[in-house]
């Protein structure tokens, strides 16, 4: 190429340029309050706070449990899909400040008793005329639930334990020796034994051997658990012998036992149904309250008190991108809670 | 650049409401001194705008969750728009660029023609330029590599005239860009 096509492209690209962004003007001079809030925001930002740990600061191994929370915490934790939440643990690990000793309630459970992803004094156990003290820590399936049970029996005789089993993802971690990587007890059945809680693999290791429900597994294996399928007998087998266990330790310890069923968000959505019956098995039909009616019936069998949140929650109870219950979501729940509490101890809703 | 903090922290939402807050001051600041009003008055109306618009935020930085989001949203939608309108121009100052004509051999070859050329061996300094572009950034960052090429050759100068909208690409990203999925997709619950 002769030097002077050079210099003549160099001009007409420098010509269009100008006049490209003379065109664009316009278009930039709208994005200008966007570039300084947000540049203002992030300068700002790091000198109005402390950083905030993600939530795995909130929990430490246990031998037992695979994890427990951290006692005596107080401070702030980010929940990746929403924002940061205040937490605060007691002695024991457990959330609020109130000993388990002069409570009424134990709300017994995984993350949604635990009150995760909105601050300790907006979760419902803060929000009940009743005294709620939640024995939960986020991600304990049924089986882990089971152990607690077993650990604080001696302190339960009195007592009202609620015991709040989420079916977007207990039912299927109750079958899995691993939750997202961390080493968990779950529920076997052997032809000798029967079912039974598996503990020997739990240790500091991460889980290798198999991947479980993460990532693109989830929703189809929440969809198989909407549906008539060999999943959800066999998980619904082990809800059974673990409402079973239960109710034997709270009934040797003196305690009531109710399980109040959280259904999964999709199920209150029928965007959030038919999402589920796109990760369905073709021709297996989808119903949004199976799992609901199957802990549900295991309770009345068993003779154990049962709430169905699923009839008092709506969609936007919950979080739009998180699992989890908004404010809202906590101060129905705490009214539930607090009506389940006029019923005297020993006759619970059974299978309400 | 343009996105806020994501997920919002309490930290984010208090200094995001001192952002508007002074974005507000300056706006009200402005139309204060175009009404004609004194400096006093417009430094006045300024204070309490900003206090007005911040006050809620950084007093409960959850108050103004839901305007951080929508925020976030509206700033999203206005990237994704600018870039378009940024890369459209862009391609159209190339098309203008090749008005001139290109080395570059399009037409298809005649019969028994081949288009196949000789593969020559590179010099040794171009993979010696390759290995310090990847373990020591040059320094200026991407924008000095892309100038340096430009003013290396009188053909690649031309390219100059692109730089200023590879720079805004960049500053309306929205770090939405990247199609790989986050690493861990859920949480404990």
């Amino acid at each position: 190429m002769s030097a002077v096509r050079a210099l003549a492209r160099i001009v007409l690209a420098m010509v269009a340029g100008l006049a490209g962004l003379l065109v664009l003007l316009p278009v930039l001079a709208l994005g200008v309050p966007f570039l300084l809030v947000g540049a203002v925001t992030r300068a700002l930002g790091p000198r109005l706070g402390r950083p905030t740990p993600d939530w795995q600061a909130l929990i430490a191994f246990d031998p037992v449990l695979g994890w427990r929370p951290r006692p005596r915490v107080d401070g702030r934790f980010l929940e990746a899909r929403d924002g940061d939440f205040h937490v605060v643990t007691d002695a024991e690990g457990w959330p609020g400040r109130h000993p388990l000793d002069e409570c009424e309630v134990v709300a017994l459970g995984d993350s949604v008793a635990f009150g995760y992803g909105v601050d300790a004094a907006a979760a419902f156990w803060s929000r009940t005329r009743a005294r709620v003290k939640p024995a939960a820590a986020p991600g304990y399936n049924m089986a882990q639930a089971v152990l607690l049970l077993h650990e604080l029996a001696p302190r339960l005789r009195g007592k009202r334990v609620a015991w709040f089993v989420y079916v977007g993802n207990d039912l299927y971690d109750n079958l899995s020796p691993e939750m997202n990587g961390y080493r968990t007890p779950f529920v076997r059945w052997t032809p000798d034994d029967g079912w039974r809680i598996v503990t020997r693999h739990v240790r500091r290791e991460p889980w290798t051997a198999s991947r479980g429900r993460a990532g693109q597994t989830h929703l189809p294996v929440l969809a198989a658990l909407h549906a008539p399928t060999a999943l959800a007998e066999r998980a619904a087998e082990a809800c059974r012998f673990l409402i079973e266990e239960a109710r034997a330790v709270c009934a040797n310890a003196g305690a009531d036992l109710v399980v109040v069923v959280v259904p999964s968000p999709l199920a209150l959505d029928p965007g959030g149904v038919a999402l589920l019956a796109r990760h369905a098995e073709p021709a297996v039909a989808v119903d949004p309250r199976r799992p609901e009616r199957m802990l549900r019936d295991a309770c009345a069998d068993l003779g154990v008190g049962c709430l169905l949140l699923g009839d008092h929650l709506e969609r936007a109870d919950f979080k739009p991108h998180d699992d989890h219950w908004t404010e809202r979501g906590h101060r129905r729940v705490a009214a539930l809670i607090d009506g389940l509490q006029t019923a005297p101890i020993g006759s619970g809703p059974r299978g309400a | 650049m343009l996105r806020l903090p994501r997920p919002p922290r309490q930290a984010s939402l208090r200094a995001f409401a001192a952002a508007v807050g002074l974005l507000a001051a300056a706006a009200a600041c402005v139309a204060s001194a175009l009404a004609g009003a004194s400096p006093v008055v417009a430094a006045t109306v300024a204070l309490a705008a900003a206090a007005a618009v911040a006050g809620p935020g950084l007093a409960v930085p959850n108050s103004v969750g839901w305007p951080y989001r929508a925020w976030n949203r509206a700033a999203r939608e206005y990237a994704t728009l600018a870039r378009r309108a940024v890369v459209l121009v862009a391609f159209a100052v190339v098309a203008a660029a090749a008005l001139i004509g290109s080395t570059v051999r399009l037409a298809r070859p005649a019969d028994g023609e081949s288009l196949w050329e000789p593969r020559d061996t590179q010099r040794a300094s171009t993979y010696a330029s390759l290995d310090a572009c990847r373990e020591r950034p040059a320094a200026g960052g991407w924008m000095a590599i892309l100038g340096g090429w430009a003013v290396s050759a009188p053909r690649n100068a031309w390219t100059l005239a692109l730089l200023p909208f590879v720079l805004l690409l960049d500053v309306l990203r929205t770090g939405d860009e990247d199609p790989s999925p986050p690493p861990g997709i859920y949480t404990l619950y």
